[in-house]
């Protein structure tokens, strides 16, 4: 009787293996790139807001 | 004169077959189905017909419109005044057709679409799939592939459905969902809905005036019919001026617009007084725009018009450029802009890393001229279709056979890093992307390892590792360029 890691055979992984983040390869910092994402979020809510401020008074035809 | 209700539908009816070379004759069908005052959108759409070099129309006399039983099952039926139960649709071929129209074959190559008319002349344009006009055969466009039985005859055609209101049951928005709607169950795989069911799911939200016949919609009964319909949209407000569209960065009008568009998603605009539905852009400049050309389906002015400058309307409906409606799918969690600006983020980081040196982005940053440096294109896109598409883009092997490999949500966002100087030059341009998780939200840390399923930049590439298993790093040649996976350039 076969066991089921005898019967199949697994493909190989592709690429190097790596338990390390992305961040951490890339080893750069990330604060100043994640302060303009956060405003960019905060800009992108704010155009949602906007977008019900705005329309309140629309009647389309 | 019009026909009228004993002209539309005589009984034993044959087909007909229009010599359309006199160019007297277009106006001569107009006047056989609307109003002088109500025939933009036929016009347009004869105007269409005529630069593709239509010269045979055939009537299929009789037909039975889904679209049209809707209204007049909801509305129409309960007028005091009769109406026929049936359309017309009139086909448009490029080559002459035998008016015993005994045999089709052959016509495929000559078949440009048809329009559906309704027995009504103040509003006679149904169910509408035209080929996009010659301007349009280099445009970045929304459209689907339907299949149309013509007397036992299969031809096909791709568009973008088009339909105008009907100014009773039927208003502008409902008419510029309909057109979404419609596209996105030939594209999308969503289910079909008529005007009755998008009438119905309008009644939500804030009412204003009267329903039936229609004294228009608020915003907020536009919104609330899509996410009854089955979409998840959010609105977002456009800029009013040129000055604000140049300060937007990633809120700009033109990229918003074009990201949807990318993305299969056409977006509904609203002006104060109107709607309608962007369908297409071109690489071109334009009064709006330095490089961009958009063009829109107006439900009262026909498909496939030319909006050349947002913030210079001529039409009072058009102006101002207010909210847009994007139609987002719900299993999008994340929007456009949202994951060009996370997207845009790890590019920032990929920048400022020791890896990036030398590296082909590098080089594109460095370049003098700011509109041959690498820019951003974003879409989403069914992870399958992606991963098929991979062999055919001219990726490097080793990077699209460990995609392929990598689970992935259904529609993943995709945010290509482009060399503009290739892509002016008509050459493969993609020099890296970003691949997100769709169902991702817009709250997961910019530092979560899982935020990104894979970055590629040059030879640098990171796939992540899914369900805790180790990621992977995938060291590849340098400089290699391939072409976009976004569906509509594909």
């Amino acid at each position: 009787m076969t066991t089921p890691k005898e019967f199949g055979q697994q493909a190989a992984l592709p690429g190097e293996q790596t338990t390390r983040s992305l961040a951490e390869i890339l080893d750069s910092d990330t604060e100043a790139v994640a302060a303009r994402l956060r405003e960019q979020l905060d800009r992108i809510r704010d155009a949602e807001r906007e977008a019900e401020r705005a329309t309140a008074q629309v009647r389309l035809y | 004169m019009v026909l009228g209700l004993t002209d539309w539908s005589p009984g034993g009816q044959a087909p007909t077959v229009y010599d359309m070379s006199d160019p007297g004759s277009w106006d001569i069908l107009i006047s056989d189905y609307a109003h002088p005052a109500a025939s933009a959108p036929l016009r347009r759409i004869f105007e269409i017909a005529r630069a593709h070099g239509v010269v045979c129309v055939v009537k299929e006399p009789r037909y039975i419109d889904a679209d049209w039983r809707s209204q007049l099952a909801r509305f129409y039926n309960g007028a005091f005044r009769r109406y026929p139960s049936v359309c017309h649709r009139l086909h448009f071929f490029t080559r002459s057709v035998d008016p015993d129209v005994f045999d089709l074959s052959g016509l495929q190559e000559a078949y440009r679409g048809y329009t559906i008319l309704r027995p009504l002349p103040v509003a006679p344009v149904g169910r509408t799939m035209i080929v996009p006009p010659p301007d349009l055969d280099d445009a970045v466009r929304c459209e689907g592939e339907e299949t149309v039985d013509l007397f036992g005859w299969a031809f096909t055609v791709r568009a973008m459905p088009f339909i105008s209101q009907d100014t009773q049951l039927l208003r502008c928005a409902h008419a510029a969902l309909w057109m979404v709607l419609r596209h996105g169950s030939l594209v999308h795989g969503q289910p079909q809905r008529l005007p009755a069911e998008i009438y119905d799911a309008a009644l939500g939200g804030v009412v204003v005036g009267r329903q039936l016949p229609s004294d228009g919609l608020s915003a907020y009964q536009l919104i609330s019919a899509m996410a009854t319909l089955g979409l998840s949209p959010t609105g977002k407000k456009l800029p009013e001026t040129r000055v604000e569209e140049d300060a937007a960065q990633g809120l700009r009008l033109y990229g918003m617009v074009c990201r949807y568009i990318n993305s299969r998603l056409p977006p509904v605009i609203i002006s104060t007084t109107h709607a309608w539905t962007m369908v297409a852009y071109r690489r071109v400049p334009s009064a709006g725009n330095p490089v961009i050309q958009l063009w829109r389906h107006d439900d009262a002015r026909g498909p496939y018009l030319l909006a050349d400058d947002p913030w210079n309307e001529s039409e009072e409906a058009h102006r101002p450029w207010l909210t847009a409606y994007l139609p987002l799918l719900p299993k999008a969690y994340l929007d456009a802009e949202r994951a060009e600006a996370v997207g845009r983020s790890w590019i920032d980081i990929y920048r400022a890393s020791p890896v990036s040196a030398g590296s082909t982005l590098v080089e594109a940053d460095a370049r003098p001229e700011s509109l041959e440096r690498a820019t951003l294109r974003t879409f989403l896109v069914e992870s399958t279709i992606f991963k098929q598409h991979l062999g055919s883009r001219g990726m490097p092997d080793a990077l699209a056979s460990v995609l392929r490999r990598t689970p992935m949500s259904r529609y993943i966002w995709v945010i290509e890093v482009v060399d503009r100087r290739e892509r002016a030059a008509g050459r493969a341009d993609v020099m890296g992307e970003v691949l997100l998780d769709a169902t991702l939200t817009q709250f997961e840390p910019l530092d979560d390892p899982t935020a990104i399923l894979a970055l590629h930049v040059d030879d640098f590439a990171f796939v992540t590792g899914v369900d805790g298993a180790p990621s992977a790093t995938i060291p590849l040649p340098k400089g290699s360029l391939y072409a976009s996976g976004c569906p509509p350039l594909t």
